[in-house]
C-alpha cells in the first residue's frame, strides 16, 4: 500500500477505535480528546468566542506548525473526514475525472465558512459542532454507529447465550452488552451525510471548498517551508497531473502549485509518466502559485464583511435564547450540563459538539441537547437521568473535553460539584401525595440530600431534598418510579457550585435518634414517633 | 457493650425467655395463652423438633467476619445439611452500593467468601453469587468478585439486563402476584441469603426478606404499585432461602440502605433456616436510631409471621450463642 493511503488508513482506524473505545476505557478517551485536539476549527470558534486557546488543542498548534514546513499532509493523511472523503469519491467514480469540475472555482468558499464560524462565535453562537471535520466524524463513529455496533454484539450475545450455557462458557453466558442511545442519530449522521454528498460536485468537494480546518490550514501552507510539491526539468506537459489533482490545486501550467490547495497526497507523482513530480525536501525548482481563485483585495474585503454579517445573523436566531423544551421550561433552571461544565454561556461557546463526553459516559446520560439548548448548540451535552444516574465515582467526561468546556474535576471535587439540584414535585410524590411509603429516593441517594420529614398533614414522613448536600446525581430521578414525569427532578439550580464539607466527600450526616437526622423535634427520641420505616 | 446480653435484657423484660423476669401470675397466664393462641393460629409450631437435636433455630457467632460465618453454619449442622453434591446454589448478598467496607452498606465481602468456600466444600455443582445491583453493577461487585475469585473467576454478577429474568407467578401471593426473577434463582436447588443489617427508610430494616427484592427486574413496581412490605412478604413465599445468614459485622444503624449513617461495628454473624427469625432475631438484636424496638415494629416481619412464613417470637426459640476470640 501506498504510504499517503497506509497513514490514512491507521489514522481512520486509531481514530475510530479510539473513540469506540473510549466507551470502555477512559485511556482511549483522553487519547481521542488528543487527537479531537488536533482540530483547527475548535480553535478558531473557542479563540473568537473565549479570546482562550485551551491546552486541549496543544495539538493543533503543533500541527498548525508543521503546516508551515510541510503543507496540509493532515488533509490527506490525517484527517479521518478527508479519509471517507476519499472513500467516497472513490465508490462514486470522483476520483478518475478528467473534466475540470464545475466547482473549480469554489474554493473560496471554505474562507467564507471560516470567517462565519469566527464571526458567529465572536457574536454568541457556536457553529463548529457543524463545521469541524473531527466533530462530525467524531458523532458519526460515537453517537452513530457505535450504538449501532453495540445493537449487532447485543443480538450476537443473546443469539450465542442458550449454546454457551450449554457449554459452560460463563464469560459468553453472563456478557451484558448495554446498548448506547442518544437520540438527534440521524442529525449527527446528515451532517456527515452533507460532507460526503460533495461528491456529486467534484472530487474532495468538502475539504476544498466547505471545510473551515482545511482554510486554518491552508492558510498556514501558501508556501510551505520543507515539503512541498516540485517540479523537474523533465515535465513534458502531459497535463495528466493538472487533470487528476482532487485539489484541483494545479495548473494551467503543470509546474505551478497552487500550495495553499495542495493536500500533498501525492497522486501527481504517482501518476506522472516520467518522474518529474517529488514531495522531498530540496531539489527541483519553487514554483509560484496557479490560477483559480482570486485573493484580489476587493474579493476578501467582501468575503470578510459578508462573513460578519451572516456570523451575526445565524447567532442573533439561532441562540439558545427563547427557545427551550418543556422540561426547561417547567424548571426555569437552564440546560443540564455535566459535571464541572463552565457556568454560564462559556459553555455553548467552547463546546465543539464533538459527543466524546457523551461516549465515555458509562451511564450513557450525556446526549445531545437537540432543541433544548437552541439550534446552535444541538449538539452540545445535556444530561438525560432515564437510562441511569450520574455515578459520583466517575470523572470519565471532564477527562475528555478538548475545549476546556468541561473542567477536569478529581475524583474528590466531582463528589462536591453539583450538576444541580434536585426538586419534588409534592402533587405528584408517591410519599407526599398518596400517603405511600415509597421514599426510593431517599433509598439510593448517595449523598443522604433526601431527608425524611414529618410534615403536619401528612400521614407518613415525606422526602425534602436539602439543596446544602445535593450534587444532583440524578439517583433519585432515575429510581422514582413516578410517570410520566418523575415527581423528583434535577434542575440546574446551583450547577457548578460547591458543596461544601459534606455529603460524600465529607462527614456523615447528622443523626439526634430522631427521623432521618433532623435535630429539634422533641417528640422523637423515646417518644412516640418510630424511626423511619418502623410502624406499630 | 454486649448487644446480646442487651437481647437477653429486652427478651426477659417481655417475659419470654422463661423464669428471668418476675411475672404476676395473671399475666403469666394472659402471655401463655397470647402464645398458645398465636402458635394454634398461625400453624407455626414446627413440624422438626429442633430441641430435641443438637441443633439450634438461630445461631449467633461473634468474631471476625469470615470465622463466624462458618461457625454460625456449623452450629446450624453445617453446610453439608443445605448443599448437596452437584446442586446449583445461588447465594445473595446484598451488593447493591459502591460504598466501602467501612460504609456498612454491603455485605462483607469475607462473609461471602467463606460461604463460597463452604459451598465449595461441599461439591456443589455451580455456585453464583448474584444481586440486582443499585448503582452500576461493575462498581458494586469489585471487591465481592475478587474476594470469590480463588472458588473460580466468573461466579459474581451484577445482572442487570432483563435477559437475566424470567416472569414467575407467586401463588401465595396477596398483593404481588408475580414478578420477574432472575432465571438461576428460579433454576437454582439451593438459594441462599447473605444481606448485611442495615436500616431502611421505607421499611424499618432491610434484611434477608428485604434483600429478596434483589433478585428482581423491577423492584420499584412494589413501592408504589404494591403495598411494599406486603409484597416483599408476597416474593418471600416464592423466594424462601433454605439458609439465612445474616452479616451484622456492621450494622448500618441509621439512614440505610444508602447511609452514609451510623455504623456500628457488631462483629456478628446471625444464621437460621427461617429467615423471619433471623431477621426478627436481628431486629431485637441492635439499636435502631438509637432505639431498642421489638420486631413486631417491623411491618414485614409482622406480616411475614402472621402469614405463617416464619416464626418472630425470638425469646421462644432456641438460639446458640458463640464467641470466637
Amino acid at each position: 500500500m501506498r504510504p499517503k493511503r497506509l497513514a490514512q488508513a491507521a489514522s481512520l482506524a486509531i481514530f475510530s477505535a479510539l473513540v469506540v473505545c473510549a466507551s470502555e476505557s477512559l485511556v482511549c478517551g483522553v487519547a481521542a480528546r488528543w487527537f479531537l485536539g488536533m482540530d483547527p476549527a475548535g480553535v478558531v470558534q473557542v479563540a473568537s468566542a473565549e479570546r482562550d486557546i485551551p491546552a486541549g488543542y496543544v495539538p493543533a498548534l503543533c500541527v498548525l506548525a508543521l503546516t508551515l514546513l510541510a503543507g496540509r499532509f493532515f488533509c490527506s493523511m490525517v484527517c479521518p473526514l478527508g479519509a471517507l472523503v476519499d472513500v467516497t469519491d472513490s465508490v462514486f467514480g470522483a476520483q478518475g475525472r478528467v473534466a475540470r469540475p464545475k466547482t473549480a472555482g469554489m474554493r473560496g468558499g471554505k474562507y467564507l465558512v471560516l470567517g462565519i464560524l469566527a464571526a458567529s462565535a465572536a457574536f454568541g453562537l457556536a457553529l463548529a459542532a457543524f463545521l469541524s471535520p473531527l466533530s462530525i466524524m467524531a458523532r458519526l463513529v460515537g453517537l452513530v454507529l457505535h450504538p449501532l455496533g453495540m445493537d449487532a454484539a447485543g443480538a450476537f450475545v443473546r443469539a450465542a447465550r442458550p449454546l454457551a450455557e450449554d457449554l459452560g462458557m460463563t464469560r459468553i453466558a453472563y456478557a451484558a452488552v448495554t446498548p448506547r442511545d442518544y437520540g438527534l442519530e440521524a442529525l449527527s449522521a446528515g451532517v456527515a451525510g452533507i460532507a460526503l454528498a460533495g461528491v456529486v460536485l467534484g472530487p474532495r468537494f468538502w475539504c476544498r471548498c466547505l471545510c473551515p480546518a482545511g482554510a486554518v490550514f491552508a492558510l498556514f501552507s501558501v508556501r510551505p517551508l520543507l515539503v512541498r510539491r516540485r517540479v523537474n526539468e523533465g515535465c513534458t506537459s502531459c497535463m495528466r497531473c493538472v487533470e487528476r489533482c482532487p485539489m484541483l490545486a494545479i495548473g494551467p501550467d503543470p509546474r505551478k502549485t497552487d500550495h495553499a490547495e495542495c493536500i500533498a497526497c501525492m497522486r501527481c507523482a504517482r501518476v506522472c509518466p516520467v518522474s518529474a513530480v517529488g514531495f522531498l525536501p530540496g531539489g527541483g525548482r519553487t514554483q509560484g502559485r496557479g490560477a483559480g481563485f482570486s485573493r484580489s483585495r476587493r474579493f476578501v474585503l467582501l468575503g470578510v464583511l459578508f462573513a460578519a454579517a451572516s456570523g451575526a445573523v445565524l447567532a442573533r436566531f439561532l441562540n439558545p435564547v427563547g427557545l427551550g423544551g418543556s422540561r426547561v421550561a417547567r424548571a426555569g433552571f437552564g440546560v443540564l450540563r455535566p459535571p464541572g461544565s463552565v457556568p454560564g454561556g462559556g459553555f455553548e461557546l467552547r463546546c465543539v459538539g464533538c459527543g466524546l463526553c457523551m461516549t465515555v459516559c458509562p451511564t450513557n446520560i450525556l446526549r445531545p441537547s437537540g432543541a433544548l439548548a437552541g439550534a446552535g448548540a444541538a449538539f452540545s451535552p445535556t444530561v438525560d437521568f432515564s437510562s441511569g444516574p450520574c455515578d459520583t465515582s466517575c470523572t470519565s467526561c471532564t477527562q475528555v473535553c478538548p475545549t476546556g468546556a468541561i473542567r477536569p474535576l478529581s475524583p474528590a471535587e466531582k463528589k462536591t460539584v453539583k450538576v444541580g439540584t434536585a426538586r419534588i414535585d409534592t402533587t405528584t410524590c408517591i410519599a407526599w401525595a398518596s400517603a405511600k411509603a415509597c421514599l426510593v429516593c431517599d433509598e439510593v441517594c448517595p449523598v443522604g440530600a433526601v431527608e425524611l420529614r414529618r410534615e403536619p398533614h401528612a400521614a407518613l414522613a415525606v422526602p425534602v431534598v436539602r439543596e446544602d448536600l445535593c450534587i444532583g446525581c440524578g439517583y433519585c430521578e432515575h429510581h422514582c418510579p413516578v410517570r410520566p414525569e418523575r415527581a423528583i427532578v434535577v434542575t440546574a439550580d446551583g450547577a457548578g457550585l460547591r458543596v461544601e464539607g459534606l455529603g460524600l466527600g465529607g462527614a456523615e450526616k447528622k443523626v439526634d435518634g430522631g427521623i432521618g437526622g433532623q435535630g429539634g423535634d422533641e417528640a422523637l427520641p423515646g417518644g412516640k414517633l418510630l424511626p423511619p420505616g418502623f410502624s406499630d | 457493650m454486649d448487644i446480646l446480653d442487651l437481647v437477653m435484657k429486652w427478651c426477659a423484660e417481655n417475659g419470654r425467655m422463661g423464669g428471668v423476669a418476675w411475672l404476676s401470675r395473671r399475666e403469666f397466664m394472659r402471655r401463655q395463652g397470647l402464645l398458645a393462641a398465636s402458635l394454634a393460629f398461625s400453624g407455626l409450631a414446627p413440624k422438626v423438633s429442633w430441641a430435641a437435636s443438637d441443633r439450634p433455630y438461630l445461631s449467633v457467632v461473634t468474631g471476625a467476619p469470615g470465622p463466624a460465618a462458618r461457625m454460625a453454619i456449623e452450629l446450624l449442622g453445617g453446610m453439608g445439611s443445605f448443599v448437596k453434591r452437584g446442586q446449583k446454589v445461588v447465594i445473595k448478598p446484598n451488593m447493591s452500593f459502591s460504598g466501602g467496607v467501612r460504609d456498612g452498606v454491603t455485605t462483607h465481602p469475607e462473609v461471602v467468601r467463606e460461604i463460597v468456600a463452604m459451598c465449595s466444600e461441599c461439591r456443589a455443582g455451580r455456585i453464583l453469587v448474584l444481586d440486582h445491583t443499585l448503582r452500576p453493577p461493575e462498581r458494586c461487585i469489585g471487591e465481592i468478585r475478587n474476594a470469590c475469585r480463588p472458588f473460580g473467576g466468573d461466579i459474581v454478577h451484577g445482572l442487570d439486563s432483563r435477559d437475566f429474568y424470567r416472569q414467575a407467578a407467586i401463588p401465595q401471593g396477596v398483593d404481588l402476584k408475580g414478578a420477574e426473577v432472575m432465571k438461576d434463582v428460579l433454576d437454582a436447588d439451593v438459594l441462599i441469603a447473605v444481606p448485611v443489617a442495615k436500616s431502611h427508610s421505607s421499611t424499618g430494616v432491610s434484611l434477608s426478606m428485604k434483600g429478596m427484592m434483589g433478585l428482581v427486574w423491577n423492584r420499584t413496581v412494589m413501592h408504589w404499585r404494591h403495598d411494599l412490605d406486603e409484597s416483599i412478604v408476597d416474593l418471600c413465599t416464592l423466594l424462601k432461602p433454605s439458609l439465612v445468614v445474616i452479616d451484622a459485622t456492621r450494622v448500618l444503624s441509621t439512614n440505610g440502605p444508602s447511609g452514609p449513617g451510623e455504623v456500628i461495628f457488631a462483629d456478628t454473624v446471625i444464621a437460621s433456616r427461617d429467615m423471619v427469625a433471623a431477621d426478627a432475631y436481628t431486629v431485637a438484636a441492635f439499636p435502631w436510631y438509637g432505639r431498642r424496638l421489638p420486631p413486631e415494629k417491623v411491618r414485614h416481619v409482622r406480616i411475614a409471621s402472621a402469614r405463617g412464613l416464619g416464626r418472630m417470637d425470638v425469646g421462644n426459640l432456641e438460639v446458640k450463642k458463640v464467641t470466637l476470640r
